[in-house]
């Protein structure tokens, strides 16, 4: 196989292409062929050992001992810590891990005219929570949300910095509509976001990823399907020729049941599934057009057992292969956000991410060969994105490493 | 005598704990005190808890787990097969340290009877035994050692029998088996109750499950396929809105009503209370409803907790006088409705 430059990182890229990735600052930092990235959010705990400053500083806010200022200054410093783990670990481009937000729909809702917030409710299947946006008037946008943090990000790297939004359909579902409609509901919460997005375009952010989890409950309903669409093309709206590359996320289950003219009918310049809680996104990976950039979560954010990087550069390879899409258009991530683990385990999982993204771009070489093991990739822990051997072959090997005079 | 009985209030199973004692764990924590010196101050501040409830007059009991911190790393701390692993938050700035399963899971030694006997020996009133369930630990877990699920959570329910059979055996007339994760998968429901077919197995006590923050709506009614005598809903912060369900498809179990937010510093009112109790009579019969906090109240701090009590006891006072229900207790033998699942379609 030959390996080339990614075609949307030259200046010559024909303009059918999807903004890309290359256009602004990731053109001059990224010099791999692959690259990986966080889903998103990032685990705010401390490595162990280290003081847990972000919690201390809240209650501290609570009590009046420190301002808002003085609680922003924390954040801060957090933030410089996860951006400077996340590029030592290879990736980019990196994220502020979501340190400014209770949850992603709280954020942005408590942002927007038209919300007040309600009560608890689990996000999915996790263990983790989020109040939940009533909605008490349309929602309107009446200021840049996340303007502000990404710019704070930023400015603490060279490298490039991606800014999550919650995208329209998922706010739309997880929110109680109130007296609204869901779908009056969620088509003005596309409006108002479109905003937000062209206020972080405006702002020079080379890469917006939508977060739309809520797709993994479209199935096969028709309204909710075009609702999605629908919903999309109103965000999307002005992009797709403004250098600004965005993103489509879906984690949290399968949503091929939507189908791919759900899914790829807005002009999104790339996707990133999870493909750990939603193997089956596999199949929407198989059709979805080869100019789209595909990344794939992969890295189960879930578990704490270490992928294995074998599995990781399968997954790139075979998404590259796919509607001639080639490996230019291909990243790698995490399944879901890395919250779900602790420190430790999400600093060793972004590690491996980084050196599969670093491998997969490699040219066959020996160095390539003898960091793989080729026993690792098979069906099952391509779908499951875990490598166990049979009870038999964990016999076999673990009696082949045995030292022979053992054996006699 | 009264026609009938019931409305009895009872609480989910934690409560705030006090100052002294949260500044206590974070010193035995971090080695600078003893755990004799922590065992004291977790068994006063249980006595204050029982105290605390017989005092406004709860009907039944818990020991508040003032010697608790996460639901399911408790349990896993105390079972062979775990190890604890890092923080990992679940809202706002709350966080929990997240079980690994490393290896088989099973019960080497009984994990809360001696703190149940202890709270009973304070009181004549009956105490409740507080367990979480095999689902929820397995789900709030990490699993680095079985693959399965099904295998992970049959093997935990095996030793959460162990632990309810002895707090039978102990006397423990009314049985809790938390399992909050239920709701969250539908298609685990079966699974769930497959799970709670053992722990409950020939378990002569009243058992309850206590699920919350989930898809009612979704796993209603097939979450009646658990066999329990009681299932405890967090209503208040859905708005009570699964009661509507009933009219069409009849609760086939005795009821835990959540009549207040747990999550919310604010202390509702009484009539706020009544009326939550009184939708709920309006689809089941008094004889059929236990009432309490939506959830634990571990959240809340010691006066919170007191107030958001107060406030349930209170309601459900005005309710009985006002309809002339007795309260007298249920006898805590496992009733019809333990085995009586989702009502089969016409």
């Amino acid at each position: 196989m030959r390996y080339h430059r990614p075609r949307y990182l030259e200046d010559d890229a024909p303009a059918s292409m999807p903004p890309a990735l290359s256009r602004r600052t990731i053109r001059t930092t990224l010099g791999a062929l692959m690259f990986a990235t966080l889903v998103g959010a990032y685990p705010r705990t401390p490595l162990p050992g280290h003081p847990f400053r972000l919690r201390a500083a809240y209650g501290q806010l609570e009590r009046g001992e420190i301002d808002a200022a003085g609680f922003r200054s924390v954040q801060d410093d957090l933030i410089r810590e996860l951006v400077a783990e996340q590029e030592a670990a290879g990736l980019e481009p990196l994220t502020d891990g979501g340190i400014r937000a209770e949850d992603p729909l709280t954020y942005v809702a408590r942002g927007l005219e038209g919300f007040e917030i309600s009560g608890l409710l689990r996000y999915f299947d996790t263990n983790t929570y989020f109040r939940q946006p009533r909605a008490i008037a349309e929602p309107r946008w009446t200021r840049p949300i996340t303007v502000e943090d990404w710019r704070f990000a930023a400015s603490t790297t060279k490298k490039a910095v991606k800014q999550n939004v919650i995208g329209p359909y998922t706010l739309g579902r997880l929110s109680d509509a109130g007296e609204i409609a869901q779908q009056r509901l969620t088509l003005a919460l596309a409006e108002a976001l479109n905003h937000e997005l062209h206020a972080l375009a405006a702002a020079g952010c080379p890469l917006i990823q939508v977060d739309e989890d809520g797709a993994t409950l479209i199935g096969e309903d028709r309204e909710q399907r075009a609702l999605f669409r629908e919903a999309q093309r109103i965000l999307l709206d002005g992009f797709g020729s403004n250098g600004t590359h965005v993103s489509l996320a879906i984690t949290m289950g399968n949503a091929d049941k939507a189908g791919e003219d759900t899914i790829f009918d807005a002009p999104y310049a790339s996707y990133l599934f999870d493909l750990i809680a939603g193997p089956d996104n596999w199949r929407l990976i198989a059709r979805a057009p080869g100019e789209r950039g595909i990344i794939c979560g992969v890295v189960d954010a879930r578990n704490t057992a270490l992928d294995t990087k074998e599995v990781l550069i399968w997954a790139a390879h075979y998404a590259a292969s796919t509607g001639g899409r080639g490996l230019a258009r291909v990243g790698l991530s995490p399944s879901a956000s890395l919250e779900y683990l602790p420190r430790d385990r999400a600093l060793a999982k972004i590690k491996v991410l980084g050196e599969a993204a670093r491998l997969a771009a490699m040219a066959p070489s020996e160095e390539l060969a003898q960091a793989l093991d080729p026993r690792a990739v098979d069906i099952r822990s391509a779908a499951f994105g875990r490598y166990a051997p049979t009870a038999r072959k964990a016999a076999e090997e673990a009696q082949a490493a045995q030292p022979a005079e053992e054996l006699a | 005598m009264t026609a009938v009985n019931g409305l009895w209030t009872t609480s989910v199973g934690s409560f705030g704990k006090p100052p002294e004692l949260l500044k206590a764990r974070a010193d035995h924590a971090a080695g600078r005190i003893s755990d004799q010196d922590l065992d004291a101050l977790e068994r006063a501040a249980t006595e204050r808890w029982i105290r605390f409830q017989e005092e406004i007059g709860v009907d039944i009991l818990v020991d508040g787990e003032m010697y608790r911190g996460d639901m399911a790393t408790y349990f896993a701390e105390e079972m062979a097969g775990f190890e604890i692993g890092g923080l990992v938050r679940s809202y706002g700035n709350r966080y929990y340290r997240k079980p690994i399963a490393v290896g088989g899971i099973r019960r080497t030694h009984p994990i809360t009877v001696d703190w149940w006997k202890y709270a009973q020996s304070l009181t004549s009133r009956p105490v409740k035994g507080m367990l979480t369930g095999p689902y929820t630990i397995a789900d709030w877990s990490f699993d680095e050692h079985y693959g399965s699920r099904r295998d992970f959570v049959l093997d935990l329910a095996r030793a959460i029998h162990e632990e309810a059979m002895d707090l039978a055996a102990a006397g423990a007339r009314f049985v809790q088996i938390d399992e909050p994760a239920a709701s969250a998968r539908m298609e685990e429901l079966p699974l769930v109750a497959e799970a709670m077919a053992i722990v409950t197995d020939g378990l002569e006590a009243h058992a309850i499950t206590h699920i919350c923050y989930g898809d009612f709506m979704r796993a209603y009614p097939t979450m009646l396929d658990i066999p329990v005598d009681q299932i405890d809903l967090e209503m208040t912060n859905s708005n009570f809105d699964l009661l509507e369900r009933f009219r069409d498809i009849p609760f086939t179990k005795a009821i835990g009503l959540g009549v207040v937010d747990v999550h919310s510093h604010r202390i509702e009112s009484v009539d706020e209370v009544v009326r939550g109790i009184k939708l709920a009579l309006e689809v089941l019969p008094p004889d059929q409803i236990f009432v309490d906090p939506d959830c634990g109240l571990k959240t809340r701090t010691v006066d919170e907790t007191e107030a958001k009590m107060r406030v349930v006891v209170q309601a459900v006072r005005q309710v009985r006088d006002e309809l002339g229900i007795g309260d007298e207790l249920p006898d805590g033998k496992p009733t019809e409705g333990r085995h009586r699942g989702a009502p089969v379609p016409a």
